[in-house]
């Protein structure tokens, strides 16, 4: 896990003059809202064998990352650009999140986003029919952009909730499942 | 035969015990949890207005961040303490972009005291 945790945050570094144009891109989403969280919700569902993510993002920190990223402004508010977004919402997100379930490095199918307001929120799933009993998740989306970057998330597996923090600073977290 | 019924009868007290014990934390767990939430949507309600209403961006900062202090005090873990971090941050965007009931003149008196309450 840490060895692609460390892969990841090789792989997100960006040069200095985008990480400059992102913050000056951000400045005006900054003074809009102060809550800078991502949330993800991970499930196991016992009744079709799936492990499920629900990941919602703010709008502004996405579009001005993917625009930057892609060198061309886009905007979820465009619906010209919206499939243009998603593909670079998939990338970016599979590129950046990691769940480890029972020592195993699961591959998240992606399967689509939806806006919801200023929030935007990605579907991702994969099968896993046996219940969990340790579930390791990383999500570094922003981590190296925003200082004040929290991405949270919510565990849950058979009733069972857990829920954690990632920042720069932590590292991925972890949840016992064990019955 | 009697060691075994009185045995059973034990069993079943304990069962039974067990069930409405498990059944009345659960309802408690979820009485807590639904007045964190509440207040977590109040709290956002009144920050959202705020933002619309393009009240002084420090008071707002300050009451966003008091109020999520005491939502983490209020949340029993750390599931609580982010379900009710999602639950302020999303009412929090739908109310930024809608006027407050009242109009934002009034909503004025309704921040400065949510302001003085808020600990």
């Amino acid at each position: 896990m840490y060895r692609v945790i460390k892969e990841l945050k090789t792989a997100v570094k960006v040069p200095a003059l985008s990480l400059m144009a992102l913050c000056l891109l951000l400045a005006p989403s900054l003074s809009a809202h102060n809550v800078y969280n991502s949330f993800s919700q991970l499930d196991w569902n016992d009744a079709d064998g799936s492990i499920e993510l629900v990941m919602q993002i703010h709008s502004h920190e996405l579009e001005t990352k993917l625009s930057l990223l892609l060198d061309r402004r886009l905007s979820f508010l465009d619906e010209t650009d919206f499939n243009t977004l998603e593909t670079a919402t998939k990338n970016y997100v599979t590129n950046n999140i990691a769940v480890r379930l029972d020592d195993t490095l699961v591959d998240l199918l992606f399967l689509g986003i939806e806006t919801d307001g200023l929030t935007v929120i990605a579907y991702l799933e994969a099968d896993w029919p046996k219940r969990p009993q340790q579930i390791e998740f990383m999500n570094s989306i922003f981590l190296g952009d925003i200082p004040e970057q929290v991405n949270s998330v919510l565990a849950t597996v058979k009733g069972e909730r857990k829920g954690g923090d990632i920042t720069a600073a932590s590292g991925p977290v972890s949840f016992d499942f064990t019955p | 035969m009697r060691l075994f019924t009185s045995f059973s009868s034990h069993g079943l007290v304990i069962a039974v015990a067990v069930f409405i014990t498990s059944t009345v934390s659960s309802i408690a767990a979820t009485a807590q949890e639904d007045r964190l939430l509440a207040l977590a949507r109040e709290s956002a309600i009144i920050a959202g207005g705020a933002r619309f209403c393009r009240f002084d961006p420090d008071d707002i900062e300050e009451f966003t961040a008091k109020a999520e202090a005491r939502l983490s005090s209020f949340a029993k873990d750390e599931y609580e303490k982010i379900l009710a971090r999602l639950e302020f941050k999303n009412i929090l965007d739908a109310y930024t972009v809608k006027e407050p009931q009242g109009g934002c003149r009034d909503f004025r008196l309704i921040f400065d005291r949510s302001r003085k309450n808020v600990q």
